[in-house]
């Protein structure tokens, strides 16, 4: 035993693991954390490292600072992911992201007019929406066709329309702007927030169901 | 109106791939692809933000990230990591004498003992806890109108209090003995506090049915058969969900082989 656990390459040969492309987010994060096999890491930061990238250049509004600053996330999130109580390691990164954009700017006083729109943003709560559990509570709940169309109908009408073209209709966020005269951007904009509303709303629905 | 309504709209999306985004900010992607990426993007502020930050840039496409191989060299130590640098050709003798070793000792326990690994090594080695994916709001117990029991249990669990959590997930089965996210997260917990039979209850009563957990649930079933040391019921079910090849295959596949 002492001997393959010295050896990487006899423990790998003998036990054949689990392809990580096929492993989740959270279980490439515990078993980089227990093993400290760069594999693990490597799988998360081919996942990820696009997007992270996308939301430094929001921030930072700059292609060569960005590049710099995703590199400094990935290189603190590989220092602090094994000890890190990490529950959905796309949050993780989205809220280190955020942090080191933010710390890069505060660090330059000519990026001041950018840090003050994003301050706010620090220490944030994500709002990351868990479809997951919620489609299963429905699951359970199959009368609750005719609450969802009572909680749309109690949407304010620009979220009512976009959620009905693009959920009923299947419209995309482009055709949805032509079709209503709103901007691309005010459709996301409607869409998300309607679909929060809607869940609040149904949220309520559901636990008289369930309570 | 279509009857599945309330699912397409909460319907679980996974992340956009490097390939989508390039696709989706050069405009080469199909309908139907742009559809799930915009609804995705409806639930995700990293991926959201991520697609604005490219537009903003004037669709900046992000080819020429660094790879990891690059990146890599970087790093700091990892901590606690052990860092050897193995010179080549001592390197190589020193892996291929302890190959060598391990197979010899592994071929003498074949030779000996002729058994694969016992159950509960297996499962030590092939299981991971399942991170609750249950709404955060739906998970605090001070709300008047949540059922508490509920509530709490998913909000021990959270916390890996799984002794609590099946304390808790039985009192709410006992309101609802078929609610399927109950009945899950019931199993789960019992089969973290070792009490096997109730897990296997359990998640076999979700396994059965055609709900969002029911594949999840007989891969966790399998867990349960291996902690039992049940291994010849856990090859059995294994076969079943390689032969589907609907979730976990490569992991069933690999573990089967173990088996």
């Amino acid at each position: 035993m002492p001997i393959a656990a010295s050896n990487s390459m006899s423990i790998r040969f003998l036990n054949k693991q689990p392809a990580v492309q096929q492993l989740t987010d959270e279980e490439l994060v515990s078993k980089f954390a227990a093993t400290q096999q760069q594999t693990y890491f490597e799988e998360l930061y081919r996942r990820y490292i696009h997007l992270a990238y996308g939301v430094c250049l929001k921030l930072m509004k700059n292609e060569d600072d960005s590049r710099d600053v995703v590199s400094d996330v990935f290189k603190i999130l590989f220092t602090k992911l094994p000890t890190a109580d990490v529950k959905s390691f796309k949050a993780y990164l989205y809220t280190v992201s955020r942090n080191e954009c933010i710390a890069k700017l505060r660090q330059r006083k000519s990026d001041s007019e950018k840090l003050a729109k994003y301050n706010h943003l620090e220490n944030s709560p994500d709002d990351f929406m868990e479809n997951d559990g919620f489609a299963a509570l429905f699951n359970t709940n199959p009368s609750m066709e005719q609450e969802v169309e009572r909680a749309v109908v109690q949407l304010g009408d620009e979220q009512q329309t976009c959620i009905r073209l693009f959920f009923y209709d299947d419209k995309s966020y482009r055709e949805i702007a032509t079709e209503t005269g709103f901007t691309e951007k005010q459709v996301k904009s409607y869409l998300q927030n309607g679909k929060r509303n809607l869940r609040i709303l149904l949220e309520k629905e559901l636990r008289k169901h369930t309570a | 109106m279509d009857g599945n309504l309330q699912q397409r709209i909460f319907r679980p999306t996974a992340c956009i791939s490097h390939e989508e985004l390039r696709q989706y900010l050069g405009g080469r992607m199909s309908r139907d692809g742009v559809r799930r990426v915009e609804d995705h993007l409806l639930d995700c502020p990293l991926c959201s933000d991520a697609v604005e930050g490219c537009e903003e840039a004037g669709n900046h496409l992000t080819d020429d990230l660094e790879d990891f191989e690059a990146f890599s060299k970087k790093l700091p130590s990892q901590p606690g990591a052990k860092v050897r640098q193995l010179q080549p050709w001592t390197g190589y003798l020193r892996q291929a004498i302890a190959v060598a070793a391990v197979l010899a000792v592994g071929l003498f326990a074949y030779l000996n003992f002729g058994e694969s690994p016992d159950g509960p090594a297996l499962y030590a080695k092939y299981y991971t806890a399942y991170q609750t994916d249950v709404p955060v709001s739906m998970r605090h117990a001070n709300s008047p109108d949540v059922n508490p029991n509920f509530a709490q249990a998913i909000s021990a669990y959270s916390d890996r209090n799984y002794t609590q959590a099946a304390m808790l997930f039985d009192r709410a089965l006992m309101q609802q003995p078929e609610n399927e996210a109950t009945l899950f997260y019931a199993g789960l917990s019992y089969l973290e506090t070792s009490k096997l039979d109730k897990a296997s209850e359990c998640l076999g009563s979700v396994a059965k049915g055609t709900g969002v957990y029911a594949k999840k649930a007989n891969w966790y079933l399998v867990m349960c058969e291996l902690k039992a040391g049940k291994k010849a019921e856990a090859t059995a079910r294994l076969d079943k969900i390689i032969e589907a090849s609907e979730i976990m295959v490569n992991e069933a596949k690999s573990l089967r082989e173990e088996l």
